[in-house]
């Protein structure tokens, strides 16, 4: 286990800058000046001196001298003073790319995995009773509301409940960050896609495992349909789940820059998208590469615990 | 099982640490209001409106263009004298002009702000306004030259270079501390719009210690570079109505009333808070709830309803002001298209034609449905005082029809298109508008429609991510493309310069030497009345008989407040709030303030 561990972790650098590389030369491809402002250009001269001053000239160049101080070899080196640091942000001056990461990831971060944890409850629940009950006006309705869950978009989802919960009934306040009663309606929106797809692997793994042998042998020996379906069909029918959460746990923390754009929430997901849409290089760098290794070390975290769950992957290997 | 409950108890712990992590504290304010995004607090390196207004919060500038006129009052400077030959200014600071860590404001403050901005180092979009001052422009282009050759040569001694910039400033830019209290500023021309520059946001002092404590030079680039975090609450040091208490990225901004400030009587709200809610609908659901005083800028999709019911009555929180900006869609006047072609709108004749089938009223009560005033020339009118911008082209089909005729494009054999005298159809013409947009791409639907049944063009429209609709705009690959221009100060020539043919922001490639020259002829020119004339000869050039553009309307901001409980904010059409005026209204205190938006003789159309 160690080995496959250690094995990854090794893998973690050459895929992070094989990231680098393609958002590198990606979003250099997209035309304009990121230091170009909406509606106006600086005078031809001054405009070519803002580009050298950011190193803006010479994508070679930039390219290298960045993945120095990103990575952490210009400040092995000596050559600059922070190690892993991003640069200020090319649209943001003020700020640099470190701390609207230090301060937009963990906001990001509590919304994703408040949304999966309530996805958890509601898709296991839900997937539960129609699995077990398949065929059923309950089922049914499952199904249905699992149907409206994956289809519906965030915007559709995230507007409706702030008018519903907020603007009508006055339950949450609208927009902003800072504290559980402004986590709540957010984190239920996000969550919504993930408790469908949850429900739908649930449902499909509790029919097919309740058909199984031994779960048959289990019903035969005695045990009630509940007794059988706890102790014996959802553990199996939990496995798809749990190699779903891994990347679902990514994208929740990850793409949910919709959902905090409709709530005002200073997350991750929305500085990306202004990034990309400024062609603010070091943000877009920033966000892709924390992105990428969370994602990397979640896959991995779910392959271990897969592994520590069903010992036929490690008898496999 | 196991499996579920570690994860299930995990994700719990997580989540209620990072809650208790992530949350702040709920403070009592006397003004919330939601703006966009702020990009910057360094004054020398602003370009946004929202920049520029929390900046004239933060620090005050030489002059204050405050109230319904927008006249330069006194600010930062209890008075100054203009030279006869107007071009040497002497501004005298007042002596009671404090920061807000209580050490006086100098002049050496101000001259420091105004080298940040002509130093290449500082990379200020706005270096070039400040090139009317002698020796400015050759100032940053031996610096940037020096830069250059520093780096070229693997580095030097920096600090040397530095020492001789800092002397070559002394010895060559017209612009002296010739006491703690004076400023003497030397222009290369009389200027006349200058004074009203000095009101100019980028123009506000810096707290010269504070720079120089959080600015290095480069070893490698010999550049000066001063550490953002001179911004941040703490480290800035401000002379304005406010200072900095709290800002957090994207989340909010949070003002205090300056202790220090000399004026500090004139602050109304003490404490001031700016959420920038950045999805415009949460904000209005936000406002609709409670807790929001203001709104400074509703884009919201339905906004057009929202300004028909406060017109109709139902509702007294929508307010549509004239903003510092016209719409115009504009011509490609290079001889030919990007792809060869020869290109039919390097034909005045052929935009006449185009402009003069536009109709403008049309648009603004049917397709915008914003009722827009509007707009015949570049600069709206009754925004610069003493200027009458020129009345531009009617409404006129027979008119337009003619224009096209002269230009050798008419309809021989009867199909409805227009054709030259080979026979040969008028080029499809291609109409760019930028995606994600519903105003231009209502504006380009509804005025395919006007030309293709005015004129017998065929029109296809084409629509473009901003990035490469600007990409376009440069290269010249378009026939007609939306537009739109914001003043930066108050003359008109903030509107004629960008149509000068040697000018960065010339996407048209209009080059008409009789329109530069009117502009250089009134450079020169000292009288205001007949500088003002031929200007407006210039502009009449441009939109009575060249066309390089088509002015449409007058851009509008949408204000939400309601003016029973607050007030204090002006419709000078440029919007540059002051946030020490604005505050929740007593109920003793009378609605007709004098800059009240509702109540102002420029009025906003309600």
């Amino acid at each position: 286990m160690s080995a496959f561990i250690l094995r990854r972790l090794l893998q973690l650098p050459l895929i992070v800058l094989i990231v680098y590389t393609t958002t590198f030369v990606l979003i250099w491809l997209v035309p304009g000046n990121p230091l170009e402002k909406e509606g106006r250009r600086p005078p031809p001269e001054v405009e070519a001196a803002m580009l050298r001053q950011y190193k803006l000239d010479d994508p070679v160049a930039f390219y290298f001298d960045y993945l120095g101080k990103v990575s952490g070899v210009a400040w092995v080196v000596g050559s600059h003073t922070r190690a892993f640091d991003f640069g200020p942000s090319l649209g943001h001056p003020d700020w640099s790319v470190n701390e609207i990461l230090a301060t937009g990831l963990p906001v990001s971060m509590t919304l994703g995995m408040g949304a999966i944890a309530i996805a958890l409850a509601i898709g296991m629940t839900s997937g539960l009773v129609a699995g077990l009950r398949p065929g059923s006006a309950a089922d049914a309705l499952s199904q249905l509301v699992a149907l409206a869950g994956i289809s519906l978009p965030g915007f559709v989802t995230g507007t409706i409940l702030l008018i519903l919960f907020s603007a009508k009934l006055h339950w949450f306040p609208i927009g902003g960050w800072g504290g559980l009663s402004h986590a709540i309606l957010p984190m239920i929106a996000l969550s919504l896609p993930f408790s469908a797809y949850i429900a739908r692997l649930i449902r499909f793994g509790m029919i097919e495992q309740m058909e199984t042998a031994h779960v048959r042998t289990a019903l035969a020996k005695g045990l009630s349909r509940r007794q059988a379906a706890y102790r014996h069909a959802l553990k199996n029918a939990f496995l798809p789940v749990l190699s779903y959460l891994g990347p679902a746990t990514a994208v929740a923390m990850t793409g949910s820059f919709v959902i905090e754009k409709v709530f005002a929430v200073p997350g991750l997901g929305r500085h990306f998208v202004d990034g990309v849409l400024g062609k603010d290089i070091t943000l877009v760098m920033g966000v892709v590469l924390t992105y990428s290794t969370i994602m990397v070390l979640l896959n991995l975290l779910v392959d271990v615990l897969y592994r520590w769950v069903d010992p036929r992957i490690e008898a496999a290997y | 099982m196991s499996v579920r409950l570690t994860l299930t108890l995990l994700i719990c712990s997580a989540i209620v640490g990072a809650l208790v992590w992530t949350s702040g504290v709920t403070p009592i304010n006397d003004l919330v209001w939601v703006g966009p995004d702020i990009f910057t607090l360094d004054p020398q390196k602003l370009s946004y409106q929202q920049d520029i207004r929390m900046e004239m919060a933060l620090d005050e500038t030489l002059v204050v263009r405050e109230g319904v006129t927008a006249e330069p009052i006194p600010g930062a400077a209890r008075e100054w004298e203009i030279s006869a030959d107007g071009r040497e200014y002497r501004f005298r600071l007042r002596p009671d002009g404090k920061w807000s860590n209580g050490e006086s404001v100098t002049a050496e403050d101000f001259r420091m702000a105004w080298m940040r901005a002509m130093l290449p180092d500082t990379a200020a979009d706005y270096s070039g306004l400040f090139f009317v001052i002698d020796g400015a422009r050759d100032f940053f282009f031996w610096r940037e030259a020096q830069l250059a050759a520093f780096a070229a040569n693997g580095g030097g001694d920096a600090q040397a270079l530095w020492q001789q910039t800092l002397t070559r400033f002394d010895e060559t830019v017209g612009v002296t501390a010739v006491d703690s209290l004076t400023l003497l500023v030397r222009l290369i021309q009389p200027t006349p719009f200058w004074l009203d520059q000095c009101g100019f946001a980028v123009t506000s002092p810096v707290h010269r210690a504070t720079i120089e404590r959080f600015s290095s030079l480069d070893a490698r680039t010999g550049r000066y570079e001063t550490d953002a975090s001179w911004t941040k609450p703490g480290n800035r040091v401000s002379n304005g109505p406010y200072r900095l208490a709290a800002w957090r990225y994207k989340r909010d901004l949070l003002l205090e009333a300056n202790e220090f400030y000399w004026n500090r009587e004139s602050v109304q709200a003490k404490r001031v808070l700016m959420l920038p809610f950045e999805e415009n609908n949460t904000a209005v659901l936000a406002y609709g709830a409670g807790g929001i005083d203001w709104i400074a800028d509703v884009t919201v999709d339905y906004r057009a309803d929202m300004a028909a019911q406060q017109r109709a009555g139902l509702r007294t929180d929508t307010h549509v002001l004239d903003a510092f900006g016209t719409d115009f869609f504009q011509f490609n006047c290079r001889p030919r298209l990007a792809d060869g072609r020869v290109n039919p709108f390097s034909d005045r004749h052929v935009r006449r034609a185009f402009a003069l089938a536009v109709n403008k009223q049309a648009l603004v009560t049917q397709v915008t449905r914003m009722n827009e005033s509007i707009a015949g020339a570049l600069t709206p009118p009754g925004s610069i005082k003493g200027y009458t911008p020129p009345a531009g082209l009617p409404y006129d089909l027979t008119r337009a029809r003619e224009e096209l005729t002269t230009a050798g494009w008419s309809d021989h054999d009867g199909d409805g298109l227009v054709e030259d005298s080979a026979g040969n159809r008028f080029p499809v013409v291609d109409v760019l508008y930028t995606t994600g947009a519903v105003r231009y791409k209502n504006l380009a639907l509804a005025l395919r429609e006007m030309w293709a049944s005015a004129l017998g063009v065929e029109v296809s429209l084409r629509s473009k991510d901003t990035k490469f609709f600007k990409e376009d705009l440069r290269t010249g690959n378009f026939m007609i493309a939306r537009g739109g221009w914001y003043g930066d100060y108050g003359d008109p020539t903030t509107y004629l310069e960008f149509c000068r043919s040697t000018d960065g922001n010339n996407d048209r490639r209009y080059n008409d030497p009789a329109f530069d020259a009117l502009l250089d002829q009134a450079a020169a020119e000292r009288d205001p009345a007949r500088r003002f004339a031929l200007l407006q000869q210039a502009e009449s050039k441009l939109v009575e008989e060249d066309l390089p553009l088509i002015p449409l309307c007058n851009f509008v901001q949408v204000y939400m407040y309601e003016p029973e409980s607050l007030t204090g904010l002006t419709a000078h059409p440029r919007l540059e709030q002051y946030l020490g005026r604005v505050h929740r209204r007593d109920k003793s205190e009378p609605r007709d303030s004098s800059v009240s938006v509702t109540d102002s003789p420029e009025g906003a159309h309600q």
